[in-house]
């Protein structure tokens, strides 16, 4: 991002272990669509490298926070934000945040495959080629890079200029995610990615988590809570615009501070 | 008799007025067009096209009102096509859904139902003697630019509508501007659906008459139109004057100039047509 503000340096342990750095940050987080508060005063840091699962009943908030962290709310009319989201120490919602640059560094796929209707290397190259990228090699390495690392490269290798339309479901699902590391984002935001997809295409994208996490840092949305629980560090519960409860996923899942989160995690209700 | 076979009676009985309905219409147009077929074919010919207006209608061709209609045809796409598209765009994904917008929203489609008179009204006033363009080309191109804008611009905006938000949405996720959104993405899945709205838009006003009669277009004009400043008359225009002439030689030289100019809107239509299906066929979400 081009954010001429002074940063603070990068979060550091005092006793000089390593930890994890923190990349996401909430601070009194209010959202408002009109007069509706969708988002009631979340706090919340995400760590480098980590998967955080957003888990709660449709309609809590969680998607609507998601989008906090790309700015992808900016063009619903009525929104408004209130409080800090900070990426990298970096103020998203800071006046002079060129959201265009936020978004090269805050990649996002979303619940329904939404590939351009254009060839299988258009798509991946799309992102730099917006970014007035034109060095053929440079930019088909990448495409290869990328296609290999969602583990798509072998069935589609033959036929990149094919429309990505033709593909299935899961393949074009893997495409988007594809076309997101193509601009090698340093977060990938996952709006229940596999819902619209069957069980084989849904645990091959699960596999694919575990690889990504190494490079990048992963928010991901899901109704599944068997997904949560197999995929993400940590989980947070979302009820009605609060975050009720965020920890170690194990801890989330085995045993939860509050009834609430017992409740829904144990299928009482939601 | 039963209720069934009521029902069946009632049912027949208006699929045959329907197809009563259909058929009236089409069986009009067709005996207009056997007329008008019957009586000017035979008088097109290669002199026909290429020859100056006369007196005489052996000699009279219509070599000026093709021009100026072609001129015509010409600027008026050079000027509605960037205003009305570019309106289009801005009205469909740049301006907010506030009261102003629906506003102007609702003007725009009542505007496309103004006759078209009153257009030839206004360009009389405003680019005839405001601006001082006279009866020139350029005055009737504005004046019909105006007419069609309305059209364009709802059709453009249809065709964007048409586009789904989840493509935008990936562009922009992936760090696109608007613009680049709208060029790389919007603008090709809806072209077919844009150029059709232009085209037809278009047709339209090559077949207009009276805005341009307003306007000044002449129904005799000795040379063909060389710059926009110059006079002109268009085909419309030239049927209308020979029609009213009362030498049967001139009512033959009418249908043969309605049968070119049909030809050039059937023309028109067939390539919007066109488009259209290629563009129905290539995107399918």
């Amino acid at each position: 991002m081009t954010v001429k503000e002074p940063m603070s340096a990068l979060v550091k342990n005092p006793q000089g272990a390593p930890r994890k750095n923190t990349i996401i940050e909430a601070r009194n987080v209010d959202v408002f669509y009109g007069k509706f508060q969708a988002l009631k005063d979340i706090n919340i840091t995400m760590e480098e490298n980590s998967v955080t699962a957003f888990i709660g009943p449709s309609g809590c908030g969680k998607s609507t926070f998601l989008r906090c962290f790309n700015r992808m709310n900016d063009y619903i009319d009525e929104f408004s934000i209130k409080g800090e989201v900070l990426i990298d120490n970096k103020k998203v919602y800071w006046k002079n945040v060129a959201v265009e640059e936020l978004r090269k560094e805050v990649g996002m796929v979303f619940q329904k495959p939404n590939p351009f209707p254009k060839s299988i290397f258009d798509n991946v190259a799309y992102g730099l080629k917006i970014q007035g990228i034109n060095d053929k090699t440079f930019v088909e390495e990448r495409v290869v890079k990328s296609l290999k690392d969602v583990a798509l490269w072998d069935e589609v290798k033959d036929e990149m200029k094919k429309s990505a339309l033709a593909l299935s479901g899961g393949q074009q699902q893997r495409l988007c995610i594809a076309r997101t590391l193509a601009v090698k984002p340093k977060i990938i935001l996952m709006d229940e990615p596999t819902s619209a997809l069957d069980p084989i295409s849904t645990a091959k994208i699960e596999e694919l988590m575990f690889e990504l996490k190494k490079e990048y840092t992963i928010v991901i949305v899901t109704h599944n809570m068997q997904q949560a629980g197999r995929i993400s560090d940590k989980t947070a519960f979302f009820y009605m615009g609060d975050l009720v409860e965020y920890g170690d996923t194990k801890q989330i899942f085995t045993n939860p501070k509050k009834e609430r989160t017992q409740n829904y995690i144990t299928g009482r209700f939601g | 008799m039963t209720n069934a076979q009521k029902n069946r009676i009632i049912d027949k009985s208006f699929q045959a007025f329907g197809v009563v309905c259909t058929f009236f219409g089409l069986a009009i147009l067709a005996v207009l067009i056997y007329n008008i077929f019957e009586e000017g074919l035979s008088r097109i010919n290669w002199d026909f096209i290429t020859n100056l207006p006369s007196r005489r209608p052996q000699k009279a061709g219509i070599y000026t009102a093709v021009m100026g209609t072609i001129w015509i045809l010409v600027m008026t796409t050079l000027i509605a096509f960037p205003l009305g598209v570019g309106a289009g765009i801005y009205l469909e994904e740049y301006t907010k859904k506030t009261k102003l917008a629906s506003l102007l929203e609702i003007n725009i489609a009542n505007l496309a139902g103004v006759p078209s008179i009153i257009y030839g009204l206004l360009g009389l006033e405003i680019f005839v003697r405001i601006f001082g363009l006279g009866g020139s080309l350029l005055a009737g191109s504005l004046t019909l630019s105006l007419l069609i804008l309305p059209i364009i611009i709802v059709a453009t905006r249809e065709a964007l509508k048409a586009v789904p938000s989840s493509i935008k949405d990936a562009s922009m996720a992936l760090g696109a501007s608007k613009w680049q959104t709208i060029w790389n993405q919007t603008l090709p899945a809806s072209i077919g659906g844009v150029l059709t709205g232009v085209i037809l838009a278009i047709s339209r006003a090559i077949g207009e008459t009276a805005p341009l009669i307003v306007v000044g277009a002449l129904a005799y004009v000795p040379f063909a139109p060389s710059s926009p400043m110059d006079e002109f008359t268009v085909m419309p225009i030239q049927i209308f004057n020979w029609v009213s002439r009362p030498q049967h030689g001139f009512a033959v030289n009418a249908s043969a100039a309605i049968i070119v100019l049909l030809l050039i809107t059937f023309m028109m239509n067939g390539i919007a047509v066109y488009f259209r299906n290629k563009w129905q066929k290539k995107i399918k979400w």
